[in-house]
């Protein structure tokens, strides 16, 4: 498992949270995962499977969820997502109002030429109030905000 | 403490959730915890702290009922369950989806 952003590589940071091994799943690692034809597909089994053999807990957010939905239904196809939404197992910690208008502050005042997704905001909104530092994704937006 | 308006102050508030002043002046700055500034110094409500320390504890809560992910194979069923376009996920998701659109 490297710290990386590179295009090509499914990362994962390294860190924990206390003693265990905590890291927050991002949408761009569950599309890289479920999408058989992306580039980065075997990178993401790859890493995912690292986390697994690690001892690695894994969780991500409803918001992440939504949008995990959302880029597959429109890039892999709605019956991908549905089954993916069907089978899934990841636990969902429900952001809540707090979280919601700290993500707000955070991307009004981000400097980010690319712009943060609300869920992005949300995750490290989150994975900041968890103490969590490890974060299994794919996108380099996110990685660079996360880091 | 103040007991008659029930404010504490950021060295009570550290010693109740068991943080450092440092942690509690963030949490304040960041809107983490409700707090008013009396004469420069920041108060902290005792309604405001209760519920900063219930939901510490339904944080802890959550995290500690986390399965390790070699017991629980969170995501081994949808792995590689569709087939895109052939896009790159790892360009950035908006790169993701402006690609996807001009495969199409």
């Amino acid at each position: 498992m490297t710290d990386t952003t590179e295009s090509q590589d499914a990362s994962a940071t390294t860190a924990t949270a206390g003693d265990i091994p905590i890291a927050f799943v991002d949408s761009s690692a569950i599309v890289a995962l479920v999408d058989r034809s992306d580039a980065v597909h075997q990178a993401a089994r790859e890493a995912y499977e690292g986390l697994v053999a690690e001892g690695y807990r894994l969780f991500t957010t409803n918001h992440v969820l939504s949008e995990a939905l959302d880029l597959l239904t429109n890039v892999v196809g709605a019956e991908a997502a549905r089954q993916f939404l069907r089978d899934q197992r990841l636990p969902i910690y429900h952001v809540d109002e707090q979280d919601e208008q700290r993500a707000i502050a955070l991307i009004a005042s981000s400097r980010s030429t690319v712009g943060l997704t609300f869920a992005d905001a949300t995750s490290l909104i989150v994975m900041e109030k968890f103490g969590v530092a490890d974060a299994f994704a794919v996108d380099p937006n996110f990685l660079s905000e996360a880091s | 403490m103040d007991t008659q308006q029930n404010l504490y102050s950021v060295a009570d508030a550290a010693r109740l959730l068991e943080r450092s002043t440092e942690q509690v002046r963030r949490y304040l700055r960041e809107g983490r915890l409700d707090g008013r500034r009396i004469g420069g110094q920041w108060f902290i409500d005792g309604t405001a702290l209760e519920a900063f320390q219930q939901a510490a504890h339904a944080r802890n809560d959550f995290i500690s009922r986390l399965k390790p992910a070699r017991d629980l194979r969170a995501l081994d069923n949808v792995i590689g369950i569709g087939e895109g376009p052939g896009t790159n996920i790892s360009n950035g998701k908006a790169q993701y989806r402006a690609a996807a659109f001009r495969r199409r």
